[in-house]
């Protein structure tokens, strides 16, 4: 277990600092220092790999979601997780266009996370439009997040884009 | 000071290896290339495009496509620089006397400008890792929309009609992403086929407008 851990941890690293295609498992091992058996022994393929950090950062980032108490607490979050995962961002956003199964776990991923949103989205808007904003949210966070991934864009302090989201979202831009 | 520079010019992507003939017939060629090239890179992703298909699908050699490009990526860089020019003329944000942005026409506009370029587009995208002039160009293009959305911005300010403590900079930055990813995500990957234009204008169009009012985070206990 101590090794899955490493190992997650040093492919969280390659793959922040390298993208998917670029980052090598015998790079990975070397950062874990373990042998290459080792990783082997968990996955079978770089692509089993990725694919099972996907998932933590899925869970991790739906977990954090549905524990918020509020809107601007799930932005804020998501913020601070897709950073502990920046290599995870990084990677997927790398292979999302050619990899039809990843896009589809991605997919799932986005439905899901617009739900938990949604949830926190009330009257006037209609559940079609709670939905749709949702996912639109998602996508704007999505981006957002893979920017600051790859280092496009500094980083701000969470909190500072959640209010900035949130307060689009209730009073937009300009004065009624 | 950089300002004060004088205006550099020719670094446009002007291929520098081909010999060009300036021919009709030349230029005819030319263009066969850069349309097949695009279905190529299309087809096959630019990483595993080669100069070969690309002349196979002109109905070219691949010794007649090396005659007008060096490689496939001066080939992309030259579409790049056509498709960017277009964008830079084309995307604007028109603001109303009011000072205040004029939200569903830039939306609209936008969406059918990279509709029509949607195939150059789907490579760009794909062309953002390993970092390359091509992702330099893509981070450009953001950045200047995010610039005109600044200016849009404080022109409100100016006129009195934002939201008071508004955060410009990162309003700015927000905007560009409302704008960019949903044409990646309907256009690109093909999602949220039950939603058209208009709609997803219509709450872009809100949320860079007067919002939706606090009522909708009631529950938010702010």
């Amino acid at each position: 277990m101590a090794t899955l851990h490493t190992l997650m941890a040093a492919g969280l690293e390659c793959f922040a600092r390298s993208g998917y295609s670029r980052a090598r498992l015998a790079d990975i091992v070397a950062e874990a220092g373990v042998t290459t058996g080792a990783l082997y022994g968990h996955f079978e393929s770089k692509s089993a790999f990725f694919d099972a950090l996907f998932q933590r950062y899925g869970t991790a980032l739906t977990d954090a979601l549905g524990g918020s108490d509020s809107l601007k607490e799930q932005l804020a979050a998501w913020i601070t997780i897709s950073r502990e995962y920046r290599g995870v961002i990084r990677a997927s956003s790398e292979i999302l266009q050619r990899d039809k199964d990843h896009a589809a776990v991605r997919r799932r991923l986005r439905e899901a996370a617009a739900g938990l949103l949604a949830w926190h989205l009330r009257e006037p808007l209609t559940q079609r439009n709670a939905r749709l904003l949702a996912r639109m949210l998602v996508d704007v966070l999505d981006q957002y997040a893979q920017m600051e991934a790859v280092g496009w864009i500094d980083l701000r302090d969470p909190d500072q884009v959640a209010d900035a989201l949130s307060s689009m979202i209730t009073s937009g831009v300009y004065r009624r | 000071m950089k300002e004060n520079e004088a205006p550099t010019r020719g670094k446009n992507n002007i291929p520098k290896a081909g010999k060009t003939p300036p021919s009709k017939r030349g230029m005819r060629t030319r263009s066969r290339i850069l349309e097949a090239a695009l279905i190529v890179f299309e087809r096959e992703g630019l990483v595993e495009a080669t100069m070969q298909a690309i002349g196979k699908q002109a109905g070219l050699s691949s010794g007649s496509v090396y005659r007008y490009f060096a490689d496939k990526s001066e080939i992309f860089a030259f579409l790049l620089g056509e498709l960017k020019k277009e964008l830079h003329d084309e995307a604007s944000f028109p603001v109303d006397e009011n000072g205040k942005l004029v939200v569903r026409d830039a939306v609209l506009h936008y969406f059918e400008l990279y509709r029509k370029h949607s195939s150059l587009y789907r490579v760009w995208w794909e062309s953002l890792e390993p970092p390359s002039e091509f992702s330099e160009a893509w981070v450009e293009t953001h950045e200047t929309y995010r610039r005109e959305l600044s200016k849009a911005f404080e022109q409100g300010k100016a006129q009195g009609v934002t939201v008071s403590g508004l955060d410009i900079g990162l309003a700015a930055e927000l905007a560009v992403l409302l704008f960019e990813r949903p044409t990646f995500t309907r256009l690109i990957l093909g999602w949220d086929e039950d939603t058209d234009d208009d709609q997803t204008g219509a709450l872009i169009e809100t949320l860079l407008g007067s919002g939706f009012g606090p009522q909708v985070l009631s529950d938010d206990g702010s």
